[in-house]
């Protein structure tokens, strides 16, 4: 896994108070029980961490944790 | 005794004196204050408080940690106490549409929305939380008790501020009495310990200023009182008729037997000067019931240790009551925990009622001569105690009182 996925699973995992092992590039927004609001925060949450160029519409596209690091490395953004 | 009883099959209760009815009552019947300096409030005029010890947020689960207010929090965790007792699982009921929740609170969830207002200014509306409103609003201590519990019937969250916990009480009682639902999780919930509450009490000058004596500063009825401290917590019961109970074979703790409840029409924070809404709201629930002032042995006061109201509420219980009533405030002990105070406090006369325990007035150390009633201090009084009144007034003028009996 990349540096930069260690770093959206620590964002997620901080956040939302989640276990580190549940959240695999797999993962969905659903089986991690984060529902809308939750992806709103999320992108709130990398902006802020990662300073992560990601707006509410992009990350309503997406459904899965390695999608969200996909679409952040397509961005150019490294690990924090 | 004519009137409706709401058997109490359930108490959950979480308050500075602890979490859980066990470490609460030990706690209240030794008249232990809780008040102590509250770092939370550091640099403010009043930087004291009584807080829940050691609660641990992520009780519910880690979400409930980070998306849920605090006062939320202490609401599902009393709310479980409750249902466990009363012997219901959450999610396993007859016919879930049946069972209703009533979670009254005066703040809802103001620590969430003073941070989040913080961040709308400094940086601007596109970094506000999204969960701003879901943790915020003051009906979802009600709402996340009913996901919790998966309570499809009717979910109310009443506000007539530090009497919110009792109107729900009330509520809950009406409720089984029209048959609108057989089972009703019921009570109040707060969690107020926040700079702008703090100062905005301050600014009005309700707070008692034994900020060097925090232990001390909360004292009903003592001819020193200067204030109330603020408090926090849940105080939550499993309610249901008589039948209703006898018919699975749960036995009552106690029973809600008569609800009154009025409206000063005064002022917006004054009491009455002669307490006529006091008046009528122990009236309404003497009539409600079926007793007279005599039958009632004991009184847990609103009693919040401001000058007025434990002066205007000892005229209205001497009045009305005469002199043979006990009398005594649990909040020298919690402090005062707004709108979850009359849930609390209707669950410490529960067990008053059930023990046959009268906890003491804590700090009371020298009764006003003003209070011309039994005050109960020092230490607890034992004797048999077939109803109780618990009396909650709250801002608006808005008063309830609850008869609870054996």
């Amino acid at each position: 896994m990349s540096s930069l996925h260690d770093s959206v699973v620590d964002v997620i995992a901080t956040r939302f108070g989640l276990d580190r092992a549940d959240i695999t590039a797999e993962a969905t927004f659903d089986d991690l029980g984060l529902d809308s609001l939750s992806q709103i925060e999320l992108v709130t949450a990398l902006r802020k961490r990662l300073g992560a160029d990601i707006d509410d519409e992009e990350m309503a596209e997406l459904s899965a944790v390695g999608e969200v690091v996909a679409a952040l490395e397509s961005k150019g953004l490294k690990a924090a | 005794m004519t009137g409706f009883a709401a058997a109490i099959t359930g108490i959950g209760l979480v308050t500075p004196a602890g979490v859980g009815v066990p470490d609460n009552w030990e706690r209240v019947v030794a008249g232990r204050a809780t008040a102590a300096h509250a770092p939370e409030l550091a640099g403010l005029p009043v930087p004291m408080a009584c807080q829940v010890p050691g609660f641990d947020a992520a009780r519910s689960g880690p979400r409930a940690a980070v998306q849920w207010d605090r006062y939320t929090q202490f609401a599902v965790v009393a709310a479980f106490e409750a249902l466990a007792q009363a012997g219901f699982t959450a999610g396993e009921w007859p016919d879930s549409a049946r069972v209703a929740v009533v979670v009254g609170s005066g703040a809802g969830g103001t620590a969430t929305l003073e941070a989040q207002h913080a961040v709308l200014l400094a940086e601007g509306p596109g970094e506000v939380s999204p969960m701003t409103l879901p943790m915020g609003l003051l009906n979802m201590a009600a709402g996340q008790v009913a996901i919790e519990l998966k309570a499809n019937g009717p979910c109310l969250a009443p506000c007539s501020a530090c009497a919110s916990g009792a109107s729900a009480i009330g509520m809950a009682r009406d409720m089984l009495r029209t048959g609108a639902a057989d089972i009703v999780v019921a009570g109040g919930a707060e969690a107020p310990v926040t700079p702008l509450y703090a100062s905005a009490f301050a600014r009005m000058r309700a707070l008692s200023r034994r900020v060097d004596d925090p232990e001390t500063a909360s004292r009903p009825f003592d001819v020193d009182r200067d204030g109330f401290v603020l408090g926090e917590g849940a105080g939550m019961f499993v309610m249901e008729s008589v039948e209703h109970a006898r018919s699975r074979g749960a036995q009552p703790i106690a029973k809600v037997v008569g609800y009154g409840a009025s409206a000063d029409a005064h002022h917006v924070t004054s009491p009455h000067p002669e307490g006529l809404g006091a008046r009528l709201a122990v009236r309404a629930a003497l009539a409600d019931a079926g007793l007279t002032g005599a039958d009632v042995a004991y009184v847990n006061a609103h009693g919040t240790s401001t000058p007025r109201n434990d002066a205007v509420e000892s005229a209205v219980i001497r009045d009305l009551l005469g002199a043979g009533a006990a009398v005594s405030s649990t909040k020298g002990v919690t402090g005062h925990p707004l709108g979850a105070a009359g849930a609390i406090e209707a669950a410490f006369t529960a067990l008053t009622v059930q023990r046959g325990v009268i906890p003491p007035t804590a700090n009371l150390t020298t009764p006003d001569p003003a209070m011309e009633v039994d005050l109960v201090y020092k230490e607890a009084r034992h004797g048999r105690v077939e109803v109780g009144l618990s009396n909650s007034f709250g801002f608006g003028g808005q008063n309830t009182a609850l008869l609870i009996a054996a």
